[in-house]
């Protein structure tokens, strides 16, 4: 337990609605970085690293999306920066504030939320649970909270006190993504949010998507509905074999021949 | 009838203790993903525990709070000492129960050191009162009230409030519990705080209910076990459903229509599990995959 | 001394059957099995009954307590082999205690075993030997430590056999990575059980043993407690290593047994024993916690979570 701790400073920042700190990351600052990855390794099983040398970086009010083949190490990229794989190398910074190796738990006190790409519900908690679970270091903004969700995505007030585990896989999908917004998160880190979702509830997640970041969230977003991702991103980055292999704001990516021979099925 | 009627009363005493013993070991199997091998002993130590204050000179129900503090002491010791420790290098789940059939040895025969073989009693039992059909004494009532207030309160806390939610997140999905702000490794010693206090109350019952010698426990960690497996693991409820069917079942199969002797009762409720965990491992009524 | 050295020399052969029958549970197959005991108990019992009501032979009495042994292995591994490590742990114990409880009080079984009074005249045609073999300069004990000996050794030869075999280099495939040797297009479950019936009719042939070191077999000799010391000379000498539980046994019996040295000024034998038994516990958390591997193990990673 000898991982530094994240400076409560952190949280009464964001309480007091003062926003990043400029100049605090690498040299060029231009995007004044709210939460950088540098050169990150990790990995689950001793001496096999499936990140190498992976940077990321995301403003507030921005929406960054990684895109990448099955098993380049999206997730487990996000996981790392989470504190839930093993970090060997690089760092993790939130506000310029090294948070690498961090236990996870002060992560979310410090305003960073996870929805992960499997397993994102609490299968045997209610709706209702699940959302108290979102919030769960914050209990007394529960009540506001919990109404501005119920109002933003109808879909769940129905199903308040429906077990998570006997809901479809979109239900799931956006239950998940309600228990992250409601620790009203600075960064949010979404796994696959459009995964099993149907058409019309692709578009709503994307549209909300892109309302939650323009209200100044930093939202770092794996994808593999990739077009669309691109599309509605400020930035991307693709992720293979563990390494970054291109990057640049979504629409140049998505217009890049390479990125749509190599990355996107072929030319459009 | 009467004889059945009077067996399902016995049934229920026993169950009642039986019950508090198995939320224990449930809890720590769904949040921790333990066996602990040694929670029957640790319901013997609190039965001790209790025994020391009675030979005191001190009531009952000092004893049993004096019981139920040290017995949490001791789990959150052992959760400090031991099982972070190895939960922390990886240990998996059989080399944690292995760890936890060291410390059951350790524990009943350091008992049996202090303690030796005889089997003890916190008062003279009183006489059985007639309730309807059935008789039932005095300790008998007071077990079953107190593995009913135990449940409910138990439930009540897992249902209610946060620190109760947060352990079925827990056992639900760890990471996710993580990734929503819990301190699993504070949750963690929680956990075994409350354990530790049902372990103390369920010993102290058992103690009521029956006699207090070194083998108390570990006589019934199998009957415990199979209770949780039937009711399905890490729930109140679960708990006391599959304590309620394993303690009346047990007293029925000894009903003189079957002419079993009352030895075999035991091997009728191993049978029963073993035939339970190959059928159902997730438990008879409980949902939720575990295996 | 002499005295001290032959009765863990005996102890030891027999719990290194045992073991060895373990170690093809867990060391090759991964399979945990709580309840080793339970064949250990058939192997016992189906001799002394076949012998001392049934009048056979002392070696075809052996051979059907190997195949009650195995048979018995066989029912137990059929369902349980689906279940999760921890959970065939306890089903196995439970087995192990049904066996006894059954034993000791079940209607119709009690006939034969004599329930709590045990079972007993079965082990002159063993001793009997002696005179056959002209050894009669070896005391009883003296002959049952050779006889167990010589077949612990057999049988480390036969194990060495079977597992440099294409039958034993499967079963080790299968302990490294069971979904390629079923990609393979072996019969995975097949070699399991196949491997669970050797060790339960190595158990059977332990409990043989054992039995002939008593005058006399009841129930209560075979607690849950048996099964715990074949586990802790497993984990001393090192699951999935074929010497591990020779090594293991005769350390273990030769700590066991030297609390007899302990002055009974000091400590009455009753405590003595209970303090054998603290060793025993302590023993087991400190090989889990330091060396999970053995002292002879080659697989650190045996006690490793394979993560669900
Ligand atoms: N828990 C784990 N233990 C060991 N290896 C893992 C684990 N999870 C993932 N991996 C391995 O890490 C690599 C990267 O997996 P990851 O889940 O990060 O891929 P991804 O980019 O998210 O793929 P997808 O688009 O399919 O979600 C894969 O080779 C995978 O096999
Ligand atoms: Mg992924």
């Amino acid at each position: 337990m000898e991982q530094p701790k994240v400076d409560a400073a952190a949280g009464a920042e964001r309480a007091a609605g003062v926003g990043p700190a400029a100049g605090v990351g690498p040299a060029d600052g231009e995007t004044g970085g709210l939460f950088e990855v540098a050169g990150l390794r990790a990995g689950y099983v001793k001496e096999i690293d499936v990140v190498r040398e992976c940077d990321v970086r995301v403003a507030a009010g921005q929406l960054v999306s990684i895109i990448g083949p099955n098993g380049a190490g999206k997730s487990t990229l996000v996981k790392a920066v989470f504190g839930l794989v093993d970090v060997r190398a690089g760092t993790v910074l939130l506000d310029g504030r090294d948070v690498t190796r961090v236990p996870t738990h002060h992560l979310v006190a410090a305003g960073i939320g996870y929805v992960p790409q499997v397993a994102n519900v609490f299968p045997s908690l209610t709706t209702e649970e699940n959302l108290r679970m979102g919030c769960y270091l914050s209990p007394r903004e529960r009540a506001t909270r919990a109404a501005w969700i119920y109002d933003l995505l109808p879909l769940l007030a129905e199903r308040r006190s429906q077990k998570a585990g006997t809901m479809s896989g979109g239900q799931r999908q956006v239950v998940a993504l309600a228990r992250a917004l409601m620790g009203d998160p600075r960064v949010l880190l979404l796994d696959e949010p459009s995964a099993g979702l149907d058409p019309n509830s692709v578009r709503m997640v994307f549209g909300e998507i892109r309302r939650i970041a323009d209200s100044g969230i930093a939202v770092l977003m794996v994808e593999q509905n990739a077009r669309r991702a691109l599309a509605s991103s400020d930035y991307a980055y693709v992720l293979d074999m563990g390494q970054n292999r291109f990057e640049g704001p979504g629409p140049d990516l998505l217009h890049n021949d390479d990125v749509a021979r190599l990355y996107l099925g072929g030319a459009k | 009838m009467d004889e059945a009627l009077q067996l399902v009363a016995d049934g229920v005493v026993v169950a009642a203790a039986l019950a508090v013993a198995a939320v224990g070991l449930s809890l720590i199997m769904s949040v921790l993903r333990m066996i602990n091998v040694a929670h029957g002993d640790l319901l013997t130590v609190a039965a001790f525990a209790a025994l020391v204050c009675v030979n005191a000179g001190l009531p009952l129900v000092i004893a049993l709070i004096v019981a139920a503090v040290a017995s949490a002491l001791i789990a959150l010791g052992l959760e400090l000492s031991l099982w972070r420790r190895m939960r922390a290098r990886g240990g998996s789940n059989f080399s944690l129960l292995l760890l936890s059939v060291g410390l059951a040895y350790v524990v009943r025969h350091v008992l049996f050191l202090i303690f030796g073989e005889e089997t003890h009693q916190y008062a003279p039992p009183t006489r059985e009162l007639a309730i309807g059909p059935v008789y039932m004494t005095r300790e008998g009532l007071t077990v079953v009230a107190g593995g009913a207030v135990c449940m409910i309160g138990l439930a009540a806390l897992l249902k209610w409030t946060r620190i109760g939610t947060a352990m079925r997140a827990m056992a639900d999905n760890m990471d996710l519990a993580r990734a929503s702000g819990v301190d699993v490794a504070r949750t963690s010693a929680i956990t075994w705080v409350i354990v530790g206090v049902l372990t103390g109350v369920g010993g102290v019952l058992l103690g009521i209910g029956g006699r207090i010698f070194p083998n108390m426990g570990w006589n019934i960690i199998l009957l415990v076990f199979a209770a949780v497996v039937l009711g399905g693991i890490g729930t109140a409820a679960g708990a006391a459903v599959g304590s309620l069917v394993i303690g009346v079942g047990q007293e029925l199969v000894t009903h003189s229509a079957l002419g079993l002797p009352p030895e075999m009762k035991q091997a009728f409720v191993f049978l029963f599990l073993v035939v339970a965990l190959v059928i159902r491992p997730q438990g008879l009524f409980g949902a939720r995959r575990y295996v | 001394m002499t005295g001290y050295i032959i009765s863990v020399l005996v102890s030891a052969g027999i719990f290194a059957l045992l073991a060895q029958g373990l170690n093809l549970h867990w060391g090759y197959t991964g399979l945990l099995n709580f309840g080793v005991v339970a064949f250990f108990a058939v192997g016992a019992y189906t001799m002394a009954v076949l012998v001392s009501v049934f009048d056979w032979p002392l070696w075809a009495a052996m051979a059907a307590a190997m195949l009650a042994a195995a048979v018995l292995g066989v029912l137990v591994a059929l369902p349980a082999i689906r279940l999760r490590s921890d959970y065939l742990a306890i089903t196995t114990l439970a087995v192990g205690e049904i066996c006894r409880i059954v034993l000791h009080s079940s209607p119709g079984v009690v006939d034969l075993t004599g329930g709590p009074s045990g079972i007993r005249g079965y082990s002159h045609d063993f001793f009997g030997l002696r005179e056959t073999l002209g050894l009669q300069w070896m005391t009883g004990l003296e002959f049952l430590m050779a006889a167990v000996w010589i077949v612990v050794l057999l049988v480390l030869l036969v194990v060495t056999v079977m597992i440099r075999s294409p039958w034993g280099r499967v079963l080790k495939g299968i302990r490294e990575d069971e979904d390629a040797m079923r990609a393979l297009g072996k019969n995975v479950v097949a070699y399991k059980m196949q491997s669970f019936a050797f060790g339960a009719a190595l158990a059977g042939l332990a409990g043989v043993f054992f039995a002939l070191n008593l005058s006399s077999i009841t129930p209560e000799a075979f607690l849950p407690m048996i099964s715990i010391y074949a586990w802790v000379i497993i984990l001393i000498g090192g699951g999935g290593s074929l010497l591990g539980p020779v090594v293991g046994s005769v350390l273990f019996w030769a700590l066991f047994n030297a609390t007899t040295f302990i002055p009974s000024e000091w400590m009455s034998s009753q405590d003595a024993a209970y303090l054998r038994l603290i060793l025993v516990g302590l023993l087991i958390m400190v090989m889990v916690l330091l060396r999970p591997q053995g002292l002879l193990g080659n697989r650190k990673e045996l006690l490793r979570e394979s993560r669900h």
